[in-house]
């Protein structure tokens, strides 16, 4: 009883769908060769762009290579606050 | 002529040996010639699993290097006379034999057998290279962890680059974890690697016990990792055999007060 209790409450992410999400991650960006600091290089520059149009703070911008359905797809997210005009 | 198919992973550990032999004795059992060819130079173990070690005379180097005939090497099984073992060397290393000596012995062994299987040694260097030269396909084994199914998707890519097709047989799934969302499931990783599942199979602990017997799962009508082991084999032959759930039949007081 308790247990069914416990488990409404429980946050929904899983061991397995983190272990998901990091592999996507890890094997596309490893399939598609991309190079060991490109991704970081891009950020900064990505940030720079960015950063004309909107205030952001680059520790919050997340740019990565995902793979779904054996498709790949370059992602970037971020949280925008207000413009920078 | 027959068909060769390695049977490789990257990541060691994860069931490559235990299913070159479960295969080899169930393709053997439903009446094809089988050779089953330790690929891993250095550090065999397929003789142990299908309990022949006792037997072994020639291996695979002294087949390619001369120092034998191949028929001298093969050693066949005394329950199943189709199933015939090349096992491996113990002292020499992965650098005794070329790609092109593997793919040249195959074709051999092809000519006279229904099926050559090719347990590959783990890595993806000369051991792998040596192994999937002479394939016609490949058998990629993968648990259900994070560092298994990297190498299992590193594997694949090479394994494309060399124009032999992949099928994926997932192994020691566990579904109670499952269920408590602690493990990846069948479409977890089928959306990540992408290619074709041949079968899947749960964690058993026959598979233990058979080792230590030296006699295949497969030949166990309670082993349920055996009884996978057999649909594969059908599925190897072309039958279409649908992959069970292994749900587990909970009883009804465990339904009402959450999982045992």
């Amino acid at each position: 009883m308790l247990s069914t209790i416990f488990r409404a409450i429980r946050p929904k992410t899983t061991s397995a769908s983190t272990a998901k999400s990091r592999l996507q991650i890890v094997v596309t960006r490893e399939r598609t060769g991309v190079a060991e600091g490109a991704i970081q290089e891009m950020k900064k520059e990505l940030h720079a762009v960015i950063a004309k149009y909107f205030v952001v703070d680059i520790e919050q911008l997340e740019v990565d290579i995902i793979r779904k359905n054996g498709k790949s797809a370059l992602t970037l997210q971020t949280p925008v606050q207000k413009s920078s005009s | 002529m027959g068909e060769s198919i390695v049977v490789t992973s990257g990541k060691g550990g994860v069931g490559k040996t235990t299913s070159t032999a479960n295969l080899s004795t169930a393709l053997a059992n439903m009446g094809k010639t089988v050779v089953a060819i330790d690929a891993d130079i250095g550090l065999r173990n397929l003789d142990l699993i299908l309990g022949l070690e006792n037997r072994i005379v020639y291996n695979l180097v002294d087949v390619i290097r001369g120092r034998c005939r191949p028929k001298q090497a093969l050693i066949r099984d005394k329950k199943n006379k189709n199933l015939y073992l090349l096992p491996s060397s113990q002292v020499e290393d992965k650098t005794a034999v070329s790609p092109d000596e593997m793919k040249k012995l195959c074709e051999e062994f092809k000519s006279e057998f229904d099926f050559v299987i090719i347990d590959c040694p783990a890595g993806i260097e000369q051991g792998f290279k040596n192994a999937i030269a002479g394939a016609d396909r490949a058998i990629v084994v993968t648990t259900p962890d994070v560092s298994a199914v990297r190498d299992a998707d590193r594997v694949i890519g090479l394994l494309q680059h060399n124009d032999i097709p992949p099928g994926l047989v997932l192994n020691r799934l566990s579904i109670k974890m499952v269920e408590a969302g602690e493990m990846m499931s069948r479409d977890d990783i089928l959306e990540i690697l992408a290619i074709d599942l041949l079968g899947i199979v749960p964690e058993d602990s026959e598979i233990v016990i058979s080792g230590n017997q030296g006699s295949p799962a497969v030949l166990k009508a309670e082993s349920q990792a055996g009884q996978a082991y057999k649909r594969i084999a059908r599925r190897i032959l072309g039958e279409y055999v649908e992959i069970p759930t292994f749900e587990q039949k909970r009883g009804l007081l465990s339904k009402i007060f959450g999982r045992t």
